[in-house]
């Protein structure tokens, strides 16, 4: 169920994702995100239009992280500021992340060798395992053009996918 | 990120090497900037730095206007990359399409060209109307994606090392001029094609272009001999 | 065995070379140094060439040995250059081949420098970079022309150097590039300033304004000193013009580099140069300041392969233009 794919050679790390639906304890695995006692990232699956979005994000944050230059507090909370085209930390974790009504949920580990963080995650997420291959039945390619700020004249060149991994590659040094 | 393995150099300029590969599991180009050891080394840091943040932003911003650029994965400062989409599948430099139109159809040749024309004076006046100046215009640095019909033609800018924001008409003019030098030296006789390009550009920039086209023709003066009066 | 004598005053130097067959038989040169602090204008310029042309021509020929009889051909510099000072000169030039009934040839400034360039040091084909108080230019030749591959986009880089040497109010003697130099040796902090590269082109004006309007405020704030934006203005402008030969270098696949005019007398922007030649495996040809500076063998030198090759100049054309482009003149002499 869970798909784990390799970020860049170099850095020696893999994430793996895992996708639930119909969720009901969201506002509970929220507060459990905020205390700190899950070590995870949770993104809304609505924005992902595919996991190289994801595996950008993620390979940005660590590549931060080895370079001590983290713009928030931990490697989790990086990835889904990554995630984000602004560069407010507050509002990308908030648009990104888990919200307390939310019925399906992205889940990201890094480097879950035995797939004890895995279970551990799954046994307090009340609600099914999906298929990674259904994550196309999530993703809101409309909202996700809002969210990114893609206009007209930009879809009719290259792929929205390109679109959305550069802003994530060079959020820092450009103005949207 | 040791770049060399699983990657192979397509090109190396006097700027950086260019490497193909691939990039969590895309096919991917690497843009891996030399270190000038002429240059004292703080003043090498921050043109390399500054030339990388000007690229990127071109490529991204030039997307967000409708113009097809290579995607951007990754900016690295500390070891000088920049990833990027691979875009050369199915595609050849301008040049080459240029080379090989002429090559193969004497007769007719402005008239198969002229769409292409048309779209690049398109492209390079989003580009100057929005204030951004390409740097190094050359048919090398344009892909034409092949397969397409001629009389839409699908074109990719690439190259934007030496970009910059903010141009004035002056930078314009000389970016058209760098082009022009560039476009007729490197393929002859196409005079009536620059000028189709020159065209499209006015049209599509509109109220702006007399002062970049004046501009033009003070930079060509420049060059040009003055004829000796009295 | 072709004697030519060649007269050069474009700039503040006035020299006259004779040479034969290659060979620089003698090669006298004066300078208009002005007090520090000032340039010089075209007027005093040209009465300064006038006072002492006559001297240097005698000179010339004691020095070399020749005779007025002996010589084939005389040269004088064209263009480009300061109005005034190129026609005091040619007057001059124009005299002696009426008096001495010897056939004239009007020289291009530019290549003046490369053609000594050239036959000095046996570089065969190379990227040229010439630099000077009146001109930057990266040259390459190509099918019977120097083409001019990249350029200043406004003033010299030569130009650029004098006119800060005058805010700092250093010696014009023997050259303000020559005492920004001694000064940068002895910089050490790197002072930011604008690096503009266009393309293949330069830019320097821009650069120029920001260190004349921020000089005093960064000297005042004890930071900096006089040394350190000598050294800062040198290593900006140096790596900008190294960046575009190499560009060029690139461009035409060139295994030679070759710099003239007075700023190649710089010991730093060889250093780099050759650096940067190196790396590419190529080699870097330069010349001392003999020839860097300009001098009136080079036109010499040039004019006799405009001879040899089959030019003169018609004596209505024997004027001067303060335009030349280096790429107007038909390299006949080479293939």
């Amino acid at each position: 169920m869970s798909v784990t794919l390799e970020l860049d050679k170099s850095l020696k790390v893999k994430i793996t994702l895992t996708l639930f639906s119909d969720v009901t304890n969201s506002k509970e695995l929220r507060q459990k995100l905020v205390e700190g006692s899950l070590q995870c990232s949770i993104i809304k699956p609505s924005l992902v239009l595919d996991t190289f979005q994801l595996l950008v994000a993620a390979n940005k944050a660590v590549l931060s992280q080895q370079q001590g230059t983290l713009k928030t507090k931990g490697i989790y909370s990086e990835i889904l500021y990554n995630l984000s085209p602004s560069k407010n930390i507050t509002e990308s974790l908030k648009t990104f992340g888990i919200g307390e009504n939310d019925t399906s949920i992205l889940v990201l580990v890094l480097n879950d060798i035995d797939g004890t963080k895995v279970n551990s995650i799954s046994s307090v997420v009340k609600g099914k395992l999906a298929s990674l291959d259904t994550l196309n039945m999530h993703t809101n390619e409309q909202e996700i053009k809002k969210v990114y700020k893609i206009k007209e004249a930009e879809q009719n060149c290259g792929s929205l996918l390109g679109s959305l991994v550069s802003r994530i590659a060079v959020k820092e040094i450009i103005s949207i | 990120m040791d770049i060399a393995d699983n990657k192979q150099l397509v090109k190396q300029g006097a700027e950086a090497k260019i490497f193909k590969g691939s990039f969590l599991r895309k096919p991917a180009m690497f843009k891996e900037r030399f270190r000038k050891t002429y240059r004292h080394p703080i003043l090498d840091e921050s043109i390399t730095k500054e030339r990388m943040k000007a690229e990127a932003r071109s490529l991204v911003r030039c997307r967000m206007l409708g113009i097809h650029t290579p995607a951007v994965y990754s900016i690295d400062f500390s070891t000088r990359v920049i990833i990027m989409e691979d875009v050369s599948e199915d595609t050849q430099t301008m040049r080459m399409y240029i080379d090989n139109v002429q090559n193969s159809n004497k007769n007719d040749v402005l008239k198969e060209l002229k769409p292409l024309m048309e779209r690049v004076g398109q492209i390079i006046a989003t580009l100057h109307k929005n204030s951004i100046v390409h740097g190094d215009l050359t048919t090398s640095n344009m892909l034409v994606k092949l397969g397409r019909d001629r009389s839409t033609p699908e074109v990719i800018i690439i190259d934007f090392g030496l970009s910059y924001v903010d141009g004035s008409a002056e930078d314009k003019g000389v970016d058209l001029y760098v082009l022009e030098r560039a476009f007729l030296s490197t393929h002859p006789n196409t005079e009536e094609l620059f000028k189709t390009l020159l065209q499209s550009y006015r049209r599509n920039y509109g109220k702006g272009s007399s002062e970049v086209l004046n501009k033009l023709e003070e930079v060509r003066m420049r060059g040009r001999k003055r004829t000796m009066v009295g | 065995m072709t004697v030519v004598i060649g007269f050069e005053g474009s700039a503040n130097k006035l020299g006259i070379g004779i040479v034969r067959d290659g060979k620089v038989l003698s090669n006298p040169r004066v300078t208009y140094i002005t007090p520090p602090g000032e340039g010089f204008l075209p007027r005093d310029t040209a009465k300064h060439h006038q006072a002492h042309v006559l001297d240097v021509l005698e000179k010339a020929l004691l020095e070399a040995n020749v005779k007025p009889s002996e010589i084939d051909v005389v040269c004088y510099t064209k263009g480009p250059g300061m109005g005034a000072p190129l026609v005091s000169v040619a007057v001059v030039a124009r005299t002696v081949a009426q008096l001495w009934n010897k056939p004239i040839i009007g020289v291009n400034h530019c290549i003046g420098h490369i053609e000594m360039g050239r036959t000095i040091t046996g570089a065969e084909n190379p990227t040229v970079l010439y630099v000077s108080g009146g001109n930057t230019q990266v040259i390459a030749y190509s099918q019977k022309r120097y083409r001019i591959f990249g350029e200043t986009v406004d003033i010299a880089v030569g130009n650029c150097l004098d006119r800060f040497a005058r805010v700092l109010k250093l010696s014009n003697d023997p050259s303000p590039g020559y005492n920004i130099e001694q000064m940068a040796k002895r910089g050490k902090i790197l002072v930011p300033l604008p690096y503009v590269v266009k393309g293949m082109d330069v830019s320097f004006s821009g650069l120029l304004s920001y260190i004349e309007d921020r000089a005093e405020s960064l000297l005042g704030s004890g930071q900096y000193t006089k040394e350190d934006l000598c050294f800062s203005l040198q290593e900006t402008v140096f790596a900008m013009l190294v960046e575009t030969t190499e560009r060029a270098m690139a461009h035409c696949g060139s295994k030679e580099v070759l710099i003239v005019g007075g700023v190649g007398c710089n010991v730093r922007l060889q250093d780099m140069m050759e650096k940067m030649a190196k790396e590419r495996g190529a080699t870097l040809f330069a010349t001392d300041e003999r020839f860097c500076i300009d001098n009136g063998a080079m036109i010499a030198q040039a004019g006799l392969e405009m001879y040899l090759s089959g030019q003169t100049t018609k004596w209505e054309e024997t004027t001067c233009t303060q335009r030349f482009r280096t790429d107007e003149v038909e390299v006949t002499w080479r293939d």
